[in-house]
């Protein structure tokens, strides 16, 4: 136990695949928004993600849930650098790429793409699918052999699209499709991990289990690391191996769909996965948790731990000491919580 | 049902699973499978703009213009008569055109030997209609020119506002509601004959302005007051577009920022441009109309409407010659109204969504 507490997050993965050094990991990454005052007062800052550590191994798909507004978005849009970090470190191979700009980031983009939540606004409506899919190439120059158009097919067939539709307009398609034109234009680069940003909100229930198996073929098939950002623990169950939970900026849980699953320690991570539907049990008198209140705002989160203005176990200590993902749960995964629970959820 | 079984019978159950291949759009017909080229939405703005019959027309009323403005030489030609031949013979003695309605005529059985399709010009019998056709063309030139700069001014200013934000985007937003604030027929009355003795006499003699530098000055002023409107649209558009995932999916790629501008950006950007455009050009041929009125625009011997309705209205007040005025009046109503029309079918063809 001493020695597992030493070590980072990921450690549990990186045990099992002992030949496999991390693709990327991410160290105490900050992301806070100024916030505009009034005339000579600072407006303090939006601390939407507040220390965050996570790996994600070569091959494998980290999901990464938590509720609306929890900073889940921002740490995927950090990753890939749309957005700059305002403190921590992300390291990718081995490099760190922080606070690399412009042509020096230029290669690092190459293997770190991002797929968007709306495939509505993530296609340029005055683009053809064509320019659409091939616009990764045509900016870094690349020229691939037997021609672009041949590529951009190839792409469009690997993704379950007509190759015919080269010429067509976004509008033209459907959600779902749509969706699998984001992905083919993420592929164009040949990337060695894909922050997948809730790729499936958007959709009807009956597209999401396409896409969400496209996505898990070509993870198989070209051997893609995922950061698979989500709402829905349904989704992220059937995506994932391993799960981090996200709560107001912060990691409050991370581990293996089984210990996130069948033996959740975190308050939080309980009582969102008792908010599932389940249909096994539906209709019998199931003792649900509730939570009562809304989020505290991320402008002045709470202190010590974030989520004890909602749980039902807080005690003097979750307003003094800030409980840190060195503590580990009772099925071994490292939760951040003084009172971790244990046993399987009811 | 036979067939169906066999169908069946390779254990390739159609399930409603997960991967159904290659989707067809619904509409992809087995005949045009084999080349499908989509409709882009500027096709689409097309087939919408040909189906408006206001558009049809205004738009054809708008080419037949722009031939005559172009034409004018050739139609000066054909009619065989010039715009600024003048002839007291076709005027009685206090000046007014002889015959009725200004001096229309079809004969040729008068001082001039020539038709006068929209009378002559009292005091100096001059044609109308040549004057009309070169007014246009002086109209269009200046409204046309002016336009184009300014679009392209404000196009640019309001990316570069929009683009790089912070306290470039403020000081450019602080420009614009200066300039807009300005009261611009009070500025040109202050700044064109400055301006134009500037250009007339870069050594200080008093000679006259040419009409090539006074329509110059005219256009430079209608540039530098006008871009405002296009740039705070266009920096209003790439505000919004800019935070749209497609520009984020470029810059994930490593896209530069010129390829987000222009090849991103830009495209989207053409129909409000466009808009913007159509509707400027007749708000700048009635300010130019305005300043020629009020003397201060294009002078003679230019031809000019403006200059024409400037002239005319002298006549209107005493003894009546209103064709005069009349005949440009309803020609630059005409001209206008097109052209507002074509901007606002225009509109609707490119924005089916909006409401006027």
């Amino acid at each position: 136990m001493t020695e597992m507490q030493n070590a980072p997050a990921g450690a549990a993965v990186a045990e099992r695949k002992p030949a496999r050094e991390p693709l990327l990991i991410v160290e105490n990454l900050v992301k806070h928004f100024p916030v505009r005052g009034k005339l000579f007062r600072s407006g303090g800052a939006v601390r939407a993600v507040d220390g965050v550590d996570f790996t994600v191994a070569p091959g494998e798909s980290l999901g990464l849930v938590g509720e609306s507004g929890c900073g889940k978005t921002t740490t995927g849009r950090a990753v890939v650098r749309l957005l700059e970090p305002t403190g921590g470190k992300i390291v990718f191979e081995g490099r760190d790429i922080t606070h690399l700009r412009g042509g020096a980031l230029r290669p690092i983009r190459q293997d770190l793409q991002i797929i968007f939540q709306d495939p509505y606004s993530s296609l340029n409506p005055r683009h053809t699918v064509g320019r659409i899919v091939s616009m990764p190439l045509q900016v870094n120059g690349i020229k691939p052999p037997g021609g672009m158009r041949k590529r951009v097919q190839e792409l469009l067939e690997i993704v379950g699209l007509n190759p015919e539709h080269y010429n067509r307009f976004p509008h033209e398609f459907s959600g779902g499709q749509r969706q699998r034109i984001g992905v083919a234009r993420a592929l164009a680069l040949r990337p060695k991990l894909i922050v997948a940003d809730e790729p499936v909100s958007a959709l009807d229930v009956s597209i999401q289990a396409q896409i969400v198996n496209l996505l898990r073929g070509l993870q198989r098939e070209f051997d893609l690391a995922f950061l698979f950002i989500a709402h829905d623990l349904a989704v992220v169950r059937h995506f994932s191996q391993r799960i981090a939970v996200m709560y107001l900026g912060k990691i409050v849980e991370i581990g293996d769909r089984h210990q996130i699953y069948d033996t959740p320690a975190h308050p939080y991570t309980r009582a969102l996965l008792s908010a599932v539907p389940d249909i096994e049990v539906l209709g019998t008198a199931r003792e649900r948790i509730r939570l009562t209140g809304d989020v505290p705002t991320p402008l002045n989160p709470p202190s010590g731990c974030r989520f004890r203005t909602r749980c039902w176990k807080a005690q003097e200590i979750c307003a003094t000491k800030e409980p840190t993902l060195d503590i580990i749960g009772p099925a071994g995964q490292p939760v951040a919580c003084h009172f971790p629970e244990s046993g399987p959820l009811r | 049902m036979g067939g169906t079984t066999s169908m069946w019978a390779d254990g390739q159950m159609p399930s409603a699973d997960l991967d159904p291949g290659p989707v067809q759009v619904a509409d992809a017909k087995p005949a045009e499978a084999k080349a499908i080229v989509g409709r882009s939405p500027g096709q689409l703005a097309l087939m919408r703009l040909r189906r408006d019959r206001t558009a049809v027309v205004s738009f054809w009323v708008l080419v037949f213009f722009i031939l005559v403005a172009v034409l004018a030489p050739v139609i000066q030609w054909i009619y065989g008569y010039n715009a600024t031949t003048t002839n007291s013979a076709l005027l009685d003695d206090s000046g007014f055109p002889l015959g009725y309605l200004g001096g229309i005529t079809f004969s040729t059985d008068n001082a001039s030997h020539h038709i006068h399709v929209f009378g002559v010009e009292p005091t100096l019998g001059r044609d109308l209609f040549m004057q009309v056709v070169w007014g246009m063309q002086t109209s269009l030139k200046i409204a046309v020119t002016a336009t184009v700069v300014s679009t392209i001014l404000g196009v640019v200013v309001g990316i570069v506002s929009a683009y790089f934000g912070g306290w470039v985007d403020a000081v450019i937003s602080w420009i614009i509601d200066y300039m807009l604030a300005f009261p611009f027929f009070l500025f040109c009355l202050a700044v064109i004959p400055v301006i134009n003795t500037r250009l007339a006499a870069p050594g200080g003699c008093h000679c006259d302005v040419s009409p090539d530098k006074r329509v110059l000055t005219i256009i430079i002023v209608f540039s530098l007051f006008g871009w405002m409107y296009t740039a705070r649209l266009v920096r209003g558009q790439v505000l919004s577009l800019r935070e749209r995932e497609y520009v984020d999916a470029a810059r994930a790629a490593g896209a530069p920022a010129r390829h987000i501008l222009f090849r991103q950006l830009l495209p989207n950007l053409w129909a409000p441009i466009l808009v913007s455009f159509s509707l400027a050009v007749p708000a700048t041929i009635t300010a130019e109309a305005a300043l020629s009125f009020l003397n201060i625009g294009v002078i003679e011997p230019t031809p000019d409407l403006g200059r024409v309705i400037n002239t005319g209205a002298q006549f209107i007040v005493g003894l009546p010659d209103p064709m005069y005025l009349v005949i440009p009046g309803i020609v630059i109503f005409i001209l206008v109204l097109a052209f507002n029309l074509f901007g606002d079918a225009m509109r609707d063809a490119l924005d089916p969504r909006s409401t006027r």
